[in-house]
């Protein structure tokens, strides 16, 4: 919602900036089963997705997956088609994502009509994957449990280093 | 000799049948097409999209968030004029936010899907999700914005069968 905007109609669709990759060619997807959606794959990535969704610089919520069919985005009804490649993603903890994977994007990616397209096909074919209430709130309360003290610190670096400049 | 009365009988009979004609006030003339140019009445929304708008001027152009919070001070421009000239063939009230690069993106519920428009300082895009097609359409500004919207809004209004879909 725009920072003018104190109320506005609900909006019942997917935001666009969901499907908008400004950095590489690359979307970004999960795997989350060979022929349907496999809820240990969803047990695996629940933590991941919590722990990304606090990346951002404004941390975000994180409410669950958009499924899809893999044949949907490789040969959609109309538009463009768009070749799904597998890349797991090595490392320990939570940085390991062996059922990563990502479409390829063929138009410039400062156009429009992409992420468009991409929202339209998640959209209209694909089914939202909730998370698990109670899974939901045990991996977010075992995430603050190691976040928390690591923004203490942070913080208390910060202030340490306010300090150091001010003397 | 006819009478005064006569004469004067005679002569209000003639105005009477005779054709008047029309008044000509202008030697130059119009075209009653242009004379009688219909008014498009703004929808009521519209004071309050452009009031939104104004407000999420984002004033500090190196920092810019993209948080979907905050326009860039051009998209504004552009944004407020695309809906002054297109609010009347429109819809409904949007939904707006801003788009990772700063441009306004608005969010349309029709009868038969849903539009959604990009406007950025060089272009508009037009995207309507109709029944189980899309249509895109890109603009380069100044643009036949009328026309082109004119054209996708007709199936979101319709179906994408028109009018003689079954059901109606």
């Amino acid at each position: 919602m725009l920072a003018g905007a104190s109320t506005q109609k609900h909006f019942d669709g997917l935001d666009l900036r969901n499907f908008q990759e400004t950095r590489t060619n690359e979307f970004s997807l999960d795997r989350l089963g060979r022929s349907s959606v496999d809820r240990r794959v969803i047990s695996y990535l629940l933590p991941r997705g919590i722990a990304a969704s606090q990346t951002f610089q404004k941390p975000k919520q994180f409410n669950g997956w958009v499924a899809l069919r893999a044949e949907t985005l490789t040969s959609p009804p109309k538009g463009p088609k768009l070749p799904i490649v597998p890349s797991p993603i090595g490392g320990e903890g939570l940085a390991e994502n062996p059922y990563h994977a990502h479409a390829l994007l063929e138009e410039p990616r400062d156009d429009y009509s992409t992420a468009l397209h991409l929202r339209f096909l998640f959209g209209k074919y694909g089914t939202i994957q909730p998370i698990p209430s109670a899974q939901l709130q045990s991996e977010q309360h075992a995430f603050s449990d190691l976040v928390d003290p690591a923004r203490a610190l942070m913080s208390k670096l910060a202030n340490w280093c306010r300090q150091r400049v001010r003397r | 000799m006819p009478s005064e009365t006569q004469v004067a009988i005679l002569a209000r009979y003639r105005r009477l049948i005779q054709p008047r004609e029309r008044e000509i006030f202008s030697e130059a003339r119009l075209p009653d097409a242009e004379v009688y140019r219909p008014q498009q009445l703004p929808p009521n929304w519209l004071e309050e999209t452009e009031r939104v708008i104004n407000a999420s001027i984002d004033r500090d152009s190196e920092g810019f968030s993209e948080d979907g919070r905050w326009l860039k001070q051009e998209v504004a421009a552009a944004a407020n004029d695309f809906f002054r000239e297109a609010a009347d063939l429109l819809p409904s009230e949007p939904y707006v936010y801003s788009s990772r690069q700063g441009d306004l993106v608005a969010e349309f519920k029709a009868p038969h899907g849903s539009l959604t428009t990009v406007v950025s300082q060089h272009f508009v895009v037009l995207f309507a999700a109709v029944d189980e097609v899309a249509i895109q359409r890109k603009i380069l500004l100044p643009g036949d914005l009328r026309r082109e919207l004119t054209q996708v809004m007709q199936p979101l209004m319709t179906g994408a069968h028109g009018d003689l879909a079954s059901g109606k």
